[in-house]
């Protein structure tokens, strides 16, 4: 992987899409990060920011941007970074709000679980 | 720019931490060039200029549009926010109709938010 490129793994859990960004997270990727998001079918996204090894301000508000298209179609979005991640370390510094940030996809999984039974 | 910026700071013996703190900061200043002084209708280059003095890593982002300060607590206040958290004495200026975002690092010690 070339830098600056952003990679998107997909994956499906049952109900959930887990969606993996590796690399990169900015102003040029932004776009590419919201599609990818949106592009997947199921009620609930996960996207999982453990990987990334560069996030700023525009890669956030892709995902501010993602997760408003998701809600306005009636789905959700929930954001996994692991407490020492790149994607962690810039949501403290910007003051993103913690609400929905997971420490990893099992805890999202459980929670989805437990809704439904 | 991010990677020539980070062979850079390698380069200057600065440690894997730090050195995203600045790349990250001085991204957050380009963009803060690109979005508010392009608004992203023409081309115009961003310089970056990064250099030691005094015990601290200085860097400087030029760009030759017009700043526009960023309206308070929208979302793009946040590019401000990360600077601020990272960096030392982040200041805005307007230069020759342009703006120059200046900003330093002390060498020793990292502050962790």
């Amino acid at each position: 992987m070339t830098p600056g490129e952003t990679r998107v793994v997909r994956r499906s859990v049952g109900d959930v899409d887990v969606v993996e960004l590796h690399g990169e997270v900015d102003f040029a990727s932004a776009d590419e990060v919201r599609e990818a998001l949106c592009a997947a079918g199921a009620p609930t996204v996960v996207v999982e920011l453990g990987e990334v090894d560069f996030i700023d301000s525009a890669g956030l508000r892709a995902l501010d941007a993602a997760n408003r298209d998701l809600r306005t179609a009636g789905r959700a979005l929930a954001l996994v970074a692991p407490p020492a991640s790149r994607a962690a370390f810039t949501f403290r510094i910007a003051g993103f709000s913690a609400d929905g940030v997971h420490d990893s996809v099992e805890t999202v999984l459980r929670t989805v679980a437990n809704r439904q039974s | 720019m991010r990677q020539a910026l980070s062979v850079w700071l390698e380069a200057t013996g600065l440690d894997d931490h730090k050195a995203h703190d600045v790349v990250l900061a001085v991204s957050e200043a380009a963009a803060n060039s690109v979005e508010h002084g392009y608004h992203f209708d023409s081309v115009g280059n961003v310089r970056v200029e990064a250099w030691e003095n005094d015990g601290s890593l200085h860097v400087a982002v030029h760009d030759t549009g017009a700043w526009r300060t960023p309206p308070e607590r929208s979302e793009r206040g946040r590019g401000r926010a990360i600077m601020e958290a990272l960096m030392r004495d982040v200041g805005f200026e307007t230069e020759n109709g342009g703006t120059v975002v200046r900003m330093r690092l002390p060498l020793a010690g990292r502050q962790v938010p």
